[in-house]
């Protein structure tokens, strides 16, 4: 008798550790799912507030259409969480998302949070496309990215500068001492040729005083190129002030976004065009930028659309898109499909997907899960003063 | 205008403001004998001070000016009276991390009422590309207030009260003097010119954040050694020196990344030849 419970204790013991273990292969939360789950995770209160809003509503906004347009065949479901930029909230975050059915994701909108998002998902089981996380350790991460990299932003602006200043004499202002400001400066440096740049001015602190020295070198450029934060250049572009031509153009990367912010710099107030890397411009006239800013402006609050939101947007649909072609080769995706096996049709499909949204079209993706699309120039002054 | 020149116009502006910076530096220690470390958060809260009445109130610019000499001075007595008068005694060493801890309460007590967002004050919007009337006021105003200052230590009571007390505290205590008067009339004058300094950092770069103070800080500390600390006009060439040496390493492409190193080298070489600064008092010892 003393034997039979040993071994009924012991075979119990050995069957739950089998499901224990059968578990941690890989369960399907979403095999009661009835739309496929997306799942994101964005500040949604703190400092940062307003880039996770506008991703939300924006992602909200093509689930809707996308469900609108499926009449049969998968539908969508949306949920997010709110982080506040943190990368640990992220982490538990993504735990959340997962149980709760997630199925795919637009992983973090900011590049800390992202970086820990993706660290939560051991086994790399849900395919993740970030509209915002810039970081490289994002891309690094596993994460797709639908904006550029740090890095990539380097070689799109030099792509973009060689393409539409075309013999034009360029020159560059870089922090070398700065990682952010150097990175940049050293992929532009690599697709534009060093050879090419006309002029390279350094400095080394942020708080420099005096930015003489640097305009006499960069005075004879039509373009600067500006990959610094748009502290220091708020001080380059009034030493710059009458002493580089009127009609140069200062070109930077995300670094300049809130310049027209600082109190008492009126970016207008000075001749020359002040403009910088981004690939949404909600100004434009092509079509599906037009469709997209009116439709969410109708729905939300016009102050919470930005890039971001912009992006969120494409990512839904990139998403939706590969998912069709996948069908469109006689396969069908059922709404409850396991996390990892969506992962797995996805990561396929993406090697081969060109992509057309509002961010970009023609848009690609490279082998290390950074994206391959043409840069636009946003200009921040259009209401310059013409001298 | 040819470069060269309008770079030196740039240059001797820049100087001129670290001029201002050093006079500060060197009286404070040529009198009180201590380095305070808090005279470039004194110059911020004088840009803050700009920023207060000018862009958020509207105040008119000479008004701006005084309230923010008058203020910095205040706040340059308060520092004396409540950080380093209870320190008269102590090590020099306790003095110098009280400085630092000063400067920091400073930096924090601006960046929890501005927060961390920069701001543009342009104060002379007329000046703004015209090189050569920056340098001119900045350096007229720098050489009066030099020549003011080295009259009044000269020639005023309580300037020849300054001298003794720098010469022997002691000593001039047992004649009578009210050293802490005097060490306060220091820290005073000493902060007054911090606002000044502030006005004229402002006419040549408008950038006003919360630690905006330091490195002009730094670079004005060494301009006062190069010219011999404790030493007035020694001061007005440090600080001059230094605008010269900074704007023209700037120019130079493969130089830029190196124009700190290049200034402090500087610091470093005039120090091995002459360790009391170029018009520095030799002291000699006797043993």
């Amino acid at each position: 008798m003393k034997n039979t419970l040993k071994t009924f204790a012991a075979s119990v013991l050995a069957f739950s550790s089998v499901a224990l273990l059968a578990a941690c292969g890989g369960k399907n939360y979403a095999a009661n799912n009835k739309a496929i789950m997306i799942g994101n995770s964005g500040p949604l209160t703190g400092p940062y507030a307003i880039y996770g809003t506008g991703v939300k509503n924006a992602i909200e906004m093509a689930v809707e259409e996308i469900n609108a347009k499926q009449t049969d065949g998968f539908k969508f479901s949306y949920t997010g969480k709110d982080d506040q930029g943190d990368g640990e909230i992220a982490a538990q975050n993504f735990n959340t998302l997962y149980e709760s059915g997630m199925q795919v994701s637009l992983g973090c909108v900011t590049s800390g949070a992202c970086v820990g998002f993706a660290g939560a998902d051991e086994n790399n089981e849900v395919f993740k496309l970030t509209p915002s996380a810039t970081a490289d350790a994002v891309y690094k991460a596993g994460v797709y990215q639908m904006c550029f990299s740090d890095s990539g932003q380097g070689t799109a602006a030099a792509k973009y500068v060689k393409e539409y200043y075309k013999g034009k004499k360029v020159g560059v202002l870089y922090n070398s001492a700065q990682d952010y400001s150097k990175g940049i400066y050293q992929n532009f440096a690599k697709e534009f040729g060093e050879a090419n740049i006309t002029a390279t001015a350094t400095f080394t602190d942020d708080a420099t005083a005096s930015f003489d020295g640097q305009v006499t070198t960069l005075k004879d450029c039509d373009v600067v190129f500006l990959p610094i934060y748009y502290t220091p250049a708020t001080t380059f572009i009034r030493a710059a002030f009458g002493k580089i031509a009127d009609n140069a153009v200062y070109f930077g990367a995300d670094g300049l976004d809130g310049i027209d912010g600082v109190e008492g710099f009126d970016v207008n107030s000075f001749p020359q065009k002040i403009s910088m890397l981004s690939h949404f411009n909600a100004a434009s006239t092509a079509t599906a930028t037009s469709t997209f800013v009116s439709a969410y402006n109708s729905k939300y609050d016009p102050k919470s659309l930005n890039q971001f939101a912009a992006s969120a947007y494409d990512c839904v649909y990139a998403i939706y898109g590969m998912m069709k072609n996948y069908e469109s080769k006689g396969n069908s995706i059922a709404n409850n499909i396991a996390a990892k096996d969506l992962n797995a049709i996805l990561t396929e499909e993406i090697k081969t997907y060109t992509f057309d949204g509002v961010t970009g079209t023609g848009v690609k993706w490279n082998a290390d899960n950074t994206v391959d699309k043409t840069p636009l120039e946003f200009e921040i002054n259009p209401n310059r003063v013409h001298s | 205008m040819p470069e060269f020149l309008s770079l030196t116009l740039g240059a001797l502006a820049l100087g001129g403001v670290y001029a201002l910076i050093a006079l500060g530096y060197t009286m404070v220690y040529g009198i009180a004998k201590m380095l305070n470390f808090a005279h470039g958060d004194i110059i911020m809260v004088g840009a803050y001070s700009a920023y207060v009445t000018f862009m958020m109130l509207g105040m008119p610019i000479w008004l701006c000016i005084i309230i923010a000499v008058v203020f910095c001075t205040i706040l340059g007595i308060v520092i004396e009276k409540v950080a380093y008068k209870p320190l008269r005694g102590a090590s020099p060493l306790a003095i110098l991390i009280t400085a630092i801890g000063v400067s920091y309460l400073m930096e924090s007590i601006v960046y929890l009422t501005f927060s961390s967002a920069p701001k543009n004050v342009v104060l002379f919007q007329s000046l703004q590309g015209n090189p050569t009337a920056t340098a001119l006021i900045t350096l007229g105003v720098a050489v009066a207030i030099m020549v003011g200052l080295v009259l009044f230590i000269n020639y005023t009571k309580i300037g020849k009260a300054m001298r003794a007390v720098s010469e022997d505290r002691g000593a001039a205590q047992l004649m009578g003097i009210n050293v802490n008067v005097v060490v306060m009339i220091t820290f005073a004058i000493g902060s007054a010119l911090a606002a000044v300094a502030a006005v004229f950092w402002l006419m040549k770069t408008p950038l006003v954040t919360y630690t905006m103070g330091s490195l002009p800080g730094i670079k004005a500390f060494s301009a006062a050694v190069i010219g011999g600390i404790g030493s007035i006009p020694g001061a007005m060439i440090g600080g001059i020196l230094m605008g010269l040496i900074e704007t023209f390493c700037d120019a130079v492409p493969g130089l830029q990344s190196y124009t700190m190193a290049v200034e402090f080298a500087v610091l470093v070489l005039i120090l091995l030849v002459r360790p009391s600064g170029l018009l520095g008092k030799v002291k000699r010892e006797k043993v």
